[in-house]
């Protein structure tokens, strides 16, 4: 079965063609090292620096500047005692659960207001106004609404995410050309199998743009209310370690997050490589 | 007024648009024309003489200002079932994300007569079948853009075909392919023209592409004036590249729609 195929698979798209393999489709351990071979001379600069760092730090023993294989001792302390990967699951399981929801509102609305003109004259002021206000600033408000437990949490991560996946998802739903929309009537799709076998795979690698840039914001986000609420996450486990000045333990909290968000963001870069796979075969490779 | 043995009728359609300014623009000015069973037709004319108008009220893409358009006796309102179209911007037409063997099986899915075929290797025979019609063979995994513009417009062309037209409506289909892709095009329509027994109306700017392909030759007035030659095309079948392309009949007749397109009206 080909990306291709899942990916209408996923979309609810029905039998496609699934006919004999053709050319060879990258697999996973390919797909992975190809994005770090193409990223090869800007991960030596990482390593350059940390090399640094670890020499800087090891000549000249600075409190607030630990060296990294003392952080990394710590860390590793840390996650053999639980806490740091339990902070970690935490903040996940946060991040998750108002991405999905934020995917579901993002999707239907924004592809919807692409769409439908109704449904664009209702919600267009709406979203445009809202979208305007700095989520910090209903912090407070929503403190205030939902106290500082998950809901209060899952609804800033979703807020965050919605507008990204909305704009976006609405931009692809408006990118089907005249001439797609005319075909789709000459072959006498009604309205929804337009939808479906046009309108959504053609809005597609805008919806997944939006979900990457989403999938940034809400890390972002899911971290800071972990902080806000101070009682859970890896937000919590920074304050905390920051609060009995232990460096070591902020800074492996603080790697453990830049980890995290690198690799799900070169997860999501090589599903969208996958499921978009028709738009690179014509131009170069980027 | 029967419908017997007519494909396409149209009766004194006219078109207007509102133009970004707000002015009134005439599309078209009323023509009234039939199109017999199995004919191939072409329209010419300049550009904005509303060929490329007519053939969309036709598909039922466009909806006229006013008269009435009747395909197998049926008023059209919206696309006809049995009429397929195709663009001059076939790039755009294709689906870029389905295989090439995917877009065909698109085609098959939204048949005009519902296919019985849903095992998968009923399928996948067809869609070979349809891409060998259209010289093709072996590309059913290709995507669209992997392939050359002359055979994108063959896959939109399979495409057509699979969903078992009566009717193929074609808007300068060849105008954005080299010279040579085009003639191959041409005579491919030609083969797929008489082994369908097709309907089918053609509209381009190229008064050799209409003479060489058709049994009639409509042209249009500039700016939307209407109908003004409506010329039967009486040379041999099958046509040749060159043999038809240099007959007497031919070259005459092509000096006479010349004529008519450039005189200053």
């Amino acid at each position: 079965m080909s990306s291709h195929d899942e990916a209408a698979g996923r979309l609810g798209l029905g039998a496609l063609s699934k006919r004999s393999p053709g050319p060879a489709r990258p697999g996973v351990v390919l797909l992975a090292r190809r994005y770090f071979t193409s990223r090869a001379f800007g991960w030596s600069i990482v390593l350059l620096a940390l090399g640094a760092w670890q020499i800087a730090s090891t000549l000249h023993r600075m409190p607030q500047l630990p060296p990294l294989t003392d952080i990394g001792a710590v860390w590793l302390d840390h996650v053999q005692n639980g806490d740091l990967v339990a902070a970690v699951l935490e903040t996940l399981r946060i991040t998750a659960i108002g991405y999905a929801f934020a995917t579901v509102t993002g999707v239907v609305l924004g592809f919807l207001m692409g769409r439908v003109p109704v449904v664009w004259g209702g919600a267009e002021p709406v979203v445009e106004i809202l979208r305007q206000i700095p989520i910090t600033a209903l912090l407070p408000l929503l403190i205030l609404y939902l106290g500082i437990g998950d809901s209060f949490k899952i609804v800033i991560v979703m807020l965050a995410a919605t507008f990204p996946i909305l704009l976006n998802s609405y931009a692809g739903a408006r990118s089907i050309s005249k001439t797609m929309a005319m075909t789709a009537q000459t072959f006498q799709l009604n309205w929804i199998q337009t939808q479906i076998e046009i309108g959504l795979p053609a809005a597609l690698p805008y919806i997944l743009v939006g979900m990457r840039q989403a999938l940034a914001v809400t890390l972002v986000i899911a971290v800071v209310t972990g902080m806000l609420a101070g009682n859970s996450g890896i937000g919590y486990f920074i304050l905390e370690a920051q609060q009995v000045l232990d460096v070591k333990a902020l800074f492996a909290g603080i790697f453990t997050i830049a980890a995290i968000g690198y690799v799900l963001n070169a997860l999501f870069l090589m599903v969208e490589q996958r499921l978009t796979r028709w738009r690179s075969l014509g131009s170069a490779r980027h | 007024m029967t419908s017997e043995g007519v494909s396409i009728r149209v009766s004194a359609v006219s078109k207007r648009y509102r133009s970004a300014r707000g002015e009134d623009v005439t599309g078209l000015s009323p023509v009234s024309l039939s199109i017999a069973d199995g004919t191939f037709v072409s329209i010419v004319g300049r550009s904005g003489c509303g060929k490329s108008t007519l053939l969309r009220l036709v598909a039922g893409l466009e909806a006229p200002s006013g008269g009435g358009i009747a395909v197998h006796g049926s008023p059209v309102s919206r696309p006809p079932d049995s009429v397929r179209y195709l663009f001059q911007n076939y790039g755009e037409s294709l689906l870029p994300w389905r295989t090439v063997g995917g877009n065909i099986q698109f085609g098959l899915r939204h048949a005009y007569r519902r296919s019985i075929l849903t095992d998968r290797a009923g399928i996948g025979a067809v869609i070979d079948e349809k891409l060998a019609e259209v010289g093709l063979a072996g590309t059913a995994d290709r995507y669209p853009s992997e392939l050359s513009g002359g055979m994108q417009q063959r896959v939109a062309i399979a495409r057509a075909l699979a969903s078992e037209p009566q009717i193929l409506l074609l808007d300068e289909p060849f105008s954005a392919v080299d010279a040579l892709s085009r003639a191959n095009l041409q005579d491919l329509l030609l083969r797929i023209w008489q082994s369908h027994a097709l309907t089918i109306v053609f509209v381009t700017h190229d008064i050799d592409e209409a003479l060489y392909l058709s049994d009639r030759v409509l042209v249009l007035q500039p700016n939307g004036g209407g109908l003004q030659m409506d010329v039967d095309v009486p040379l041999p079948r099958p046509r040749h590249q060159i043999e038809t392309r240099r007959a007497p009949a031919f070259v005459e007749m092509r000096s006479d729609i010349l004529k008519r397109v450039l005189a200053p009206n």
